[in-house]
């Protein structure tokens, strides 16, 4: 018995090489079976959406975003700043925004969406102008966005003031953290942290807020939740 | 058959932790059913490659081997170091999900999601084999 199985599995093993093998090589020839398997998935989503609705919480959610935004409005006529880079952002990228609805959504972070004709390295916002992070490849009916949730992404963080923090690196499970910040930035628990500079992100979008503060020996580690949300089922992209 | 199929359809997208496939094959796996095994491991893992978007093969290519690997070690090491289950699901884990990782990110990303990936997939296999083996003893 044992001889027998072990032999089947690797008469397997073998087989599934040859196959992984040509599969690998011809990727693209797959890309309708994987549109069709996408396109399936999202039905069983509404599918569920429909016989188990979270309207409670997704009515909690909502009054939380409005309560932010109304928050970091507060926070900019408090500083009476009259063009932060949010809300020129806003001006700025509006005419280009493109909407798509999200096909389904893997345990690491990636998001997989309609592909409404856009480029790769497009950046991906939520409806609350929330930054969720940038397309990574594309396909003919479908393309690949790599969030912040993935672990390892680095990009140049600000406080609201648009001043540097450090160099924010994603930890995966909704929270990104800021390594090294100068001993002398005055930041609190709850502050707002956008992207800096036009390194990886464009400047000024919505990252997340600040969720706790690590004094360390080289400065402070800020721990930031990340803010975007994917409830409703779309997202948009800067064409 | 038809119940680990409607599992893998109906379940499969919102749990993408969990390799829902794992469950059957380790099944037939312990219950030496050979036939079933081959079965369900060429059409499950198939499926599976297609709901996660991996080139067809990908899935079966890592079980199987993974499974190749218990199969030597088993030889090798002699019975008596594999009396216990767990420690087959647990070796099985381990070797399958070094390979997924390492295969779909070329790196252990992080070992917050190794170590998540690995205990949801065990806890899995290990309700999916008592249920198994109350309702088909």
């Amino acid at each position: 018995m044992f001889r027998k199985k072990t032999k089947n599995i690797l008469i397997i093993f073998l087989l599934s090489l040859v196959c992984y093998w040509l599969s690998s090589q011809a990727l693209a020839q797959e890309e309708p079976v994987f549109n069709i398997s996408l396109n399936f998935q999202k039905l069983i989503k509404n599918f569920w959406q429909k016989i188990l609705p979270s309207r409670e919480e997704d009515f909690y959610k909502e009054k939380y975003y409005e309560l932010l935004q109304e928050l970091a409005k507060l926070k900019l006529t408090l500083k009476q700043i009259k063009e932060t880079e949010i809300i020129s952002q806003r001006e700025k990228y509006l005419p280009n925004l493109i909407s798509a609805d999200i096909l389904k959504i893997d345990s690491f972070g990636y998001i997989y969406a309609e592909n409404p004709k856009v480029k790769e390295g497009t950046i991906v916002l939520d409806k609350n102008w929330t930054l969720i992070g940038k397309v990574s490849k594309i396909t003919k009916n479908y393309l690949i966005i790599t969030s912040l949730n993935v672990p390892g992404l680095e990009f140049n963080t600000a406080n609201i003031d648009g001043e540097l923090l450090g160099l924010g690196r994603t930890i995966s499970n909704g929270f990104l953290e800021i390594n090294y910040v100068k001993p002398e930035t005055q930041i609190k628990i709850n502050d707002f942290v956008l992207t800096y500079g036009d390194d990886n992100f464009p400047s000024g979008f919505l990252v997340g807020t600040v969720k706790k503060i690590n004094k360390t020996q080289f400065g402070q580690q800020i721990i930031v939740q990340l803010l975007f949300e994917l409830d409703s089922g779309k997202v948009y992209l800067i064409k | 058959m038809i119940f680990n199929l409607i599992l893998l359809i109906f379940l499969q997208p919102f749990f993408t932790s969990v390799f829902i496939f794992l469950g059957p094959v380790l099944s037939y796996f312990f219950k030496e059913k050979i036939k079933e095994l081959t079965l369900s491991l060429i059409f499950f893992s198939l499926i599976t490659d297609i709901i996660f978007i991996k080139p067809l093969g990908f899935f079966l290519f890592i079980a199987s081997f993974s499974i190749f690997l218990l199969c030597l070690l088993e030889k090798f090491l002699g019975h008596q170091h594999f009396y216990q289950k767990l420690i087959y699901i647990f070796l099985f884990n381990i070797i399958f999900l070094f390979l997924f990782f390492f295969l779909s990110f070329g790196q252990i990303v992080s070992s917050v999601f190794f170590l998540k990936f690995l205990i949801f997939n065990i806890i899995f296999q290990v309700i999916y084999l008592v249920i198994h083996s109350l309702l088909r003893p």
